[in-house]
């Protein structure tokens, strides 16, 4: 039954970075860095943060009941997997945000990612996503590290990626020949521009912690990228789940190794750093009849880093009997999930709520502050 | 000028060689092919342009009769050789595998119907040649290259695992063997007697049928020199539209999976829909295969042994089924209908099971009873209702809208005129789903609403067409066993150019929309893929892309002259494949 999980990898893993934008180097100095990581498919906070006070629990999951969970508040335990995690939170530098999502109870992965990448309340209202309206608000370009770039980053002016190739460079002249080509097609002008600027001549297969590091290295220089993005996927167990074992804890496990490396090469620059996690939706609170779980609508949300104010569980707890959750099956969402970034995004970059409202989250206003970051 | 054009709105472009049709013949051609379907012998393709002599053409051959080097034969290549030279009615006696005075008649009246030296006996390239015209000659079932023919391989073939599964049941016996070879393997691992190093190493060997590399190949073979590449386009489109990740399904079923999908192109979207939902490659990608009845005979019977395991639906191809393939959300159908398709597909993709019918349906697992979609009840008896379902889906016009509008955003424009939808839903509708019908609408609405260079060719599209431009030059070489993405194959290219079609990153499979592909890496890797290519073709002097620009853009036209107008070779090589209007369709 574990067959396909054994010899084979399991995850993708991207990422972008925004760097100050050349155009207005002092327009908005900050010394803050940010971390986004996407979890595709559908990340199961029931897994990942099991909320142990919770009877109701047990009775509903048993093949991928989480064994073992260390304890955090009391109420909420974390799976053994995200052994840095739960360090980092009993030091005060992680804290959780659980029956959380964004307002989107269609289940639908690709209507739900566009939803969590745009930030809008409609799929394919917009084709831009709130971190580029953000960083395009606070005046950053960006990198990805990565080769197409993902929506959750467009909307800002220049955007440019980043990903190891084993393709011949071409000369100078060359690309100084195509720029001009290209110069006075809309779709086509610029994009070689930061490809001739570029210094970077990192070859290699594009191994998640490689590149983790790396661009852990780039955000650290002075002047290098302030924000950057992690793409995981492998979310969406639908079977053979696993509990503190198997393909769920194994994916947690390498993204939790992943954040200690990133803790590790950024160094003093940590103590300024927010780590967020976004997933486009929860999954079903029982287990199915593959070992798995399906689409449902609240999750969790992992934060990290010196910026925030750790060792909290933030949650209104709607419960787990099936008269408790959402249409009889899934975790009800009680934290807009636009709260929790809004409140990452104003740290960050320093933009206040009419900005928030205005170019973020479009027409949004968080309701209430939920304490995650500490003042600064 | 207008069918150079449509060749690559609706095809993979043109070769240099390559006669310009008029715009009546192009249509009735690009018709014709989509109206049964081609021969399908990628094969071929390899024995006649891999292995020595590639590039020295017939006189080479020639002057290798002249050696001495004979080959020495067994017994059953004697008799495959006798058995070509009946076929070809030159040889007449039995197929005994001894080469007697007839059989040696027989070699020199075939080396002189081929205008070598008649000797009766065969030079080594030229037993290359006859196994060429026998590879021609054979059944298109049979795709696969002759192993003696492997030998020859400058490309390293001899190591390839070439076998394409034509039977789904073939398919499926070599998928489960694989299984328990990986079994063995975890047993000895666990059991402390081979590192886990070992366990890769054994299994890459054990696994060296590639199969994402060897479909790859295949399709890109047929899409540089085949005669169908208009049908090709659709069978392309078709593939992402029921997107299958190859690292999520077993390898095994993908080849399988994309002929099971090309077989139904002339017939009705129904059964295209149904044959892609119940095969094991979508039943696996997409889970459903585990999807258990919570009152069927298997969940009553994991209570009857108190077995630890929840008897439940798993809901993931239904939704998709619903979403992507057929109705899309916009059609509003609540949790209750996704739970309703998830009922009627339990029981099907048990590949394990013995007890199944041919497309691997088990009543094991069924939900029983009546099952609700839509407001509709469906009480067909078990391994019927997917069917119905199929034919419910396939006759709604939200569907015709949707696969109207799928196949104009790919091949007319990002956002395509509403005319040139409503065209094809109307096709849609008026031939209750016959898919020659909707592809043939396809290439009027193409060719009547598609503006010149308005689509952004996929990566994939756009170096098909780069090689059928130069008339091959593929990355075809296999470098064993090893899953090394480094080496020069058609698989890591596109990997690299972001867009190895077997990868698709979720159900919804690769984007039309160029927005997703305009990013400085992946325009850089065109331009350096070109460079690349340059340095190639600039050897072989085979290729011009000066009188090329003139055939695309029009003799004397802008374009033409700015191609011509490159500082060098490789400039000019560039200017012309990356050229905006030759990026874009």
């Amino acid at each position: 039954m574990e067959r396909r999980d054994f010899l084979k990898g399991t995850l993708g893993t991207l990422y972008m970075m925004a760097s100050p934008n050349m155009a207005f180097p002092d327009t908005n100095p900050t010394e803050k860095r940010l971390l986004v990581v996407l979890l595709r498919g559908g990340m199961d906070g029931l897994a990942s943060v099991p909320p142990l006070g919770d009877k109701n629990l047990s009775k509903i999951r048993k093949d991928i009941l989480v064994n073992g969970a260390n304890d955090l508040d009391g109420f909420f335990g974390i799976n053994p997997s995200l052994r840095f995690l739960g360090s980092e939170y009993h030091k005060g530098r992680a804290a959780f945000v659980h029956a959380t999502s964004f307002p989107y109870t269609g289940r639908s992965h690709f209507d739900g990612q566009n939803i969590m990448e745009t930030g809008f309340e409609q799929a394919y209202a917009v084709t831009s996503g709130w971190v580029g309206r953000a960083m395009n608000a606070a005046g950053f370009s960006s990198l990805s590290v990565s080769l197409p770039i993902p929506i959750i980053l467009r909307g800002n002016a220049v955007n440019s990626n980043y990903f190891p190739t084993n393709f011949q460079k071409a000369g100078k002249s060359i690309y100084t020949d195509v720029k001009k080509m290209w110069q006075n097609d809309p779709q086509l002008t610029g994009l070689l521009d930061p490809i001739i600027g570029r210094q970077m001549q990192h070859g290699g297969r594009g191994d998640t912690r490689e590149l983790v590091s790396f661009a852990a290295k780039e955000m650290h220089k002075p002047d290098g990228p302030r924000v950057g993005l992690l793409e995981f996927e492998g979310f969406d167990t639908h079977a053979l789940q696993g509990n503190e074992h198997g393909h769920h804890a194994e994916i947690l496990a390498e993204l939790d190794g992943v954040l200690e490396g990133f803790k590790r090469e950024m160094g003093d620059l940590y103590d300024n750093t927010v780590v967020v996690t976004v997933t486009e939706f929860g999954r079903t609170a029982s287990e199915n009849g593959t070992q798995g779980t399906d689409h449902g609508w609240a999750s969790a949300i992992f934060l990290a880093g010196g910026l925030v104010k750790g060792k909290q569980v933030i949650s209104d707890w709607p419960g787990l009997g099936s008269k408790d959750l959402y249409e009889g099956r899934d975790l009800l969402m009680t934290i807009d999930a636009r709260d929790v970034y809004a409140e990452v995004i104003k740290t960050v970059f320093d933009l206040d709520d009419e900005e928030i409202t205005r170019q973020v989250f479009v027409g949004y206003r968080p309701e209430k502050s939920l304490g995650l970051m500490r003042s600064t | 000028m207008k069918s150079r054009q449509a060749s690559r709105k609706l095809a993979y472009g043109f070769s240099f060689h390559e006669e310009s049709l008029d715009e009546e013949n192009f249509i009735n051609d690009a018709k014709q092919q989509l109206e049964s379907l081609p021969d399908f012998n990628p094969w071929q393709y390899i024995a006649e342009f891999d292995g020595p002599g590639i590039n020295d053409g017939v006189d080479d051959l020639k002057a290798d009769s002249n050696q001495k080097t004979n080959l020495s034969f067994d017994k059953g290549q004697k008799k495959e050789i006798q058995r070509f030279l009946k076929e070809t009615k030159l040889y007449k006696s039995a197929i005994d595998g001894d080469f007697g005075k007839g059989t040696r008649r027989a070699i020199s009246a075939w080396q002189k119907s081929n205008k070598f030296v008649e000797t009766g006996q065969l030079t080594p390239k030229q037993y290359r040649v006859l196994l060429v015209q026998k590879q021609r000659s054979g059944p298109v079932e049979h795709l696969n290259l002759p192993k003696e023919l492997r030998d020859f391989s400058k490309w390293n073939l001899s190591q390839a695992d070439l076998r394409y599964p034509t039977s789904v049941k073939a398919a499926v016996k070599h998928r489960l063997e694989l299984d328990d070879e990986r079994e063995r393997l975890r047993k000895l691992y666990a059991e402390g007697k081979i590192p886990e190093s070992e366990v890769n190493r054994l299994w890459w060997q054990r696994y060296n049928a590639f199969p994402w590399w060897r479909d790859t190949m295949t399709r890109t073979l047929d899409n540089v020199y085949g005669a169908a590449p208009v049908f090709n386009r659709f069978w392309h489109f078709w593939i992402n539209f029921y997107a299958v990740n190859v690292d999520a399904c077993e390898g095994e079923f993908y080849g399988n999976y994309y002929l099971n999908i090309r077989k139904n192109m002339c017939g009705d979207f129904e059964s295209l829909l149904f044959d892609a939902v119940w095969h094991p490659a979508m039943q696996e990608f997409l889970q459903n295969s585990e999807s258990t009845g919570p009152n069927s005979r298997r969940a009553k019977h994991w209570r009857q042994k108190k077995k630890h395991k929840i008897a439940a639906i798993n809901e993931n191809l239904a939704r998709e089924v619903l979403e992507l393939f057929t109705l899309t959300p916009a059609a509003g159908y609540s949790q209750e209908d996704v739970n309703g398709v998830a009922y009627i597909l339990t029981g099907w993709g048990q590949i394990w099971d013995d007890d199944t019918n041919e497309r691997y349906f088990s009543i094991d697992p069924h939900e029983p009873g009546n099952h609700r979609v839509l407001g509709k009840t469906y009480k067909q008896s078990a391994s019927r209702k997917l069917r119905a379902l199929c034919a419910d889906l396939a006759k709604d016009p939200r569907t015709a809208l949707h696969i109207a509008t799928k196949l104009s955003k790919h091949f007319i424009a990002d956002n395509p005129p509403s005319e040139a939808i409503d065209f094809i839903a109307d096709a849609y509708i008026k031939s209750k789903g016959d898919l020659i019908v909707i592809h043939q609408a396809t290439v009027d609405a193409v060719l009547k609403y598609g503006d010149d260079h308005a689509k952004f060719l996929q990566p994939e599209i756009w170096y098909f067409q780069i090689h059928r431009a130069v008339g091959g030059y593929l990355p075809l070489r296999f470098d064993g066993k090893t899953d090394d993405q480094r080496s020069r194959q058609v698989n890591s290219t596109l990997s690299e150019l972001g867009h190895l079609n077997c990868r698709t990153p979720q159900p919804n499979g690769w984007s039309d929309l160029a927005v997703d592909w305009l990013t400085p890496e992946m325009m850089d890797r065109r331009v350096r893929y070109v460079g690349q290519l340059a340095n190639q073709l600039r050897r072989d002097k085979s290729f011009d892309p000066y009188l090329y620009a003139e055939k695309m853009f029009g003799e004397g036209s802008l374009d033409a002259q700015y191609v011509a107008g490159a500082p060098n070779y490789k400039s000019a090589c560039i200017r012309l494949f990356c050229h905006p209007n030759f990026m874009r369709a």
